[in-house]
């Protein structure tokens, strides 16, 4: 066989490779979309909070999975984001949609201004310093009791609206459905940008600055930079999701953004396999979800919950969709 | 000819340890120099302290036509300069395929910003594929064509070192620092590997070449420096270097060792 022809059946192969993952996409998509009618309430409150989970777990993959930074206060970003929509809403009436940009900006910004102390040091120090923050948030967010109501929760977030063709003004109100597809179109756009990006030159950066730190700097890669620029994304994705769950809720109370939730996120990022964006949205809906689907074994629950994970790594340490990525190639020949 | 690198009065101290002592040296556009010395000499200190990998305790590095200083900058800084390097035990991308490798080198030779790259503006669309063909074209050159699509530290050693010489290339460097690259390579594989920076040097590429190996640095050199104990003990053409009685006694020990390394 001749390199030419071997190159072009290799081209088939990846193209009917693509298909086949365009069709499953297709399928996942109106699946998702068709969800709503077959399942009940219930039930779809449980897939929207995996949802706004797997926006989490696409955010932190960003920092974590691509530039390997250990990131354990990501839930800081989560509650910025959450409070910064929900006092905007309850002091300054803004809708949500105006209130959505300045909450993903002001997280972003946070997590870019984290990342410039954070990120003089390394490995185990990293990881304390963004524990200290995220605990540092949280509790402020308790304290701050005449702007965020403290304890007691901020009441009143506005729901979106929305005006459709036909039906007027749409208050989103406190069923699920419509924040579930919210969230599914919001997790389907960071995907694809993440997708998009990690084949990018800065996505590879990314890749290189979490291989090796010193190889990557050789070859001209502005390390520190490419890590803020990480950590403001993945804070700006936090500041979504946390947007969208202060909408949906009417009211937050810090506990909702404690430690267990970072640690959760990262779990999600782990599971899926570091650096893969389907691993990031497939671990949160399973992490997500199973707590509810093992509803039925009472209070062993969580021992089944922790112990699942534990074979689930047991049995392929580098998550689902970990490792050595197989992409097709473009061949220059 | 001009000079391209200039090395003045370095010196890095490691807490009591000297590693290197007063280190002067220049490099011309254009030339291979060949760095050897004993274990423990300080070579690779001495390239790191170029690449600003670490700060030196005191002295300077100057570099290019323009002879900016490169004292104080952060390694990427360097590596816009034009100062490309390899390592002496490799350190390739172990997620990235090795094609994948060759075009993170070449980070600096794209520019396609944030907006572009997510959104896949037509303009990165092009600067991938540019970049791509480029990452092909060295890789064929180092003779890894047949393996782009795997991954890298999959690829035997000997392949390894090639992979991190095209990956330095990408940067299209105006010097080159390669850190024993012939080490753990078999007499074929070096041969193939002098070629290959024969080839480099021939297109006007300037070479440091840390080598262990006096038959394999001597032939390719313009000029040999050994360092010793972090002193350059002589500089010069190859043939003067191999005769001087200091480097027969601190890089050989005797002068039988010296007819063995021949």
């Amino acid at each position: 066989m001749t390199s030419a022809s071997s190159a072009n059946s290799k081209q088939q192969t990846a193209n009917s490779k693509s298909l086949l993952s365009a069709v499953c996409c297709v399928l996942c998509a109106i699946g998702a979309l068709g969800l709503p009618i077959v399942l009940n309430a219930y039930h779809i409150e449980v897939l929207t909070s995996a949802l706004i989970y797997a926006l989490l777990a696409l955010g932190l993959n960003l920092i974590v999975g691509f530039t390997g930074v250990l990131h354990l206060g990501y839930a800081a970003m989560f509650a910025i984001g959450a409070y910064a929509y929900g006092m905007l809403s309850v002091y300054g009436r803004w809708p949500f949609w105006l209130g959505v940009p300045p909450a993903m900006l002001i997280a972003g910004v946070s997590g870019v201004a984290l990342g410039i102390p954070a990120l003089r040091v390394r490995g185990d120090y990293l990881a304390i310093v963004t524990l200290g923050f995220g605990e540092i948030v949280r509790i402020a967010f308790t304290n701050l009791e005449q702007w965020t109501g403290g304890p007691n929760g901020l009441l009143g977030i506005g729901h979106p609206q929305l005006w459709l063709p036909g039906r007027g003004l749409f208050n989103f109100g406190v069923a699920s459905s419509p924040y579930y597809y919210l969230t599914l179109l919001c997790v389907l756009i960071v995907a694809g940008l993440s997708v998009r990006l990690s084949r990018s030159r800065l996505g590879r950066a990314w890749i290189a600055i979490r291989d090796d730190e010193l190889a990557a700097a050789c070859m001209g890669i502005p390390v520190l930079q490419l890590k803020l620029l990480a950590q403001g994304l993945g804070g700006a994705v936090a500041g979504l999701g946390g947007a969208i769950f202060a909408a949906k809720q009417g009211t937050i109370t810090p506990d909702s953004f404690d430690f267990i939730l970072s640690v959760m996120v990262l779990a999600m990022v782990v599971l899926g396999g570091l650096g893969s964006v389907r691993g990031a949205v497939l671990g949160a809906l399973v992490l997500g979800t199973l707590p509810e689907l093992l509803r039925g074994f009472d209070q062993y629950r969580m021992l089944l919950f922790g112990l699942s994970m534990i074979i689930v790594m047991r049995l392929r340490p580098q998550g689902f969709f970990g490792g050595f990525r197989h992409r097709r190639h473009v061949h220059a020949a | 000819m001009s000079t391209l690198l200039e090395i003045e009065r370095l010196t890095r101290r490691f807490g009591g340890v000297i590693a290197l002592d007063d280190v002067t040296l220049s490099v011309a556009e254009g030339e291979l120099v060949g760095l050897i010395g004993p274990n423990g000499a300080g070579k690779t200190t001495l390239f790191n302290c170029v690449t600003g990998v670490l700060p030196p305790t005191s002295g300077g590095v100057r570099f290019g036509a323009q002879h900016a200083s490169l004292a104080g900058m952060a390694p990427h800084e360097v590596a816009q300069c034009g100062v490309a390097r390899t390592f002496q035990n490799n350190r390739l991308f172990a997620s990235l395929s090795v094609l994948e490798n060759v075009m993170a080198g070449a980070y600096l030779r794209t520019h396609a910003g944030l907006w572009s790259a997510a959104l896949r503006l037509p303009e990165a669309r092009r600067e991938e594929q540019w970049a791509r063909q480029r990452a092909a074209q060295l890789l064929e050159e180092v003779g890894l064509q047949e393996r782009m699509d795997e991954e890298a530290v999959s690829l035997p050693f000997g392949l390894q070192r090639r992979l991190e010489i095209a990956r330095a290339l990408a940067s299209e460097p105006s010097l080159m620092l390669l850190d024993e690259p012939g080490a753990g390579l078999n007499p074929t594989e070096k041969q193939q590997l002098l070629q290959l920076i024969g080839r480099l040097k021939g297109r006007g590429l300037t070479v440091i070449l840390i080598e262990h190996d006096m038959s394999v640095v001597m032939p390719v050199s313009d000029r040999v420096v050994v360092l010793d104990d972090g002193k350059v003990i002589a500089v010069g053409p190859p043939e003067a270097v191999k005769r001087d009685p200091r480097v027969i006694e601190a890089y050989l020990g005797s002068r039988s060792a010296s007819d063995a390394a021949r």
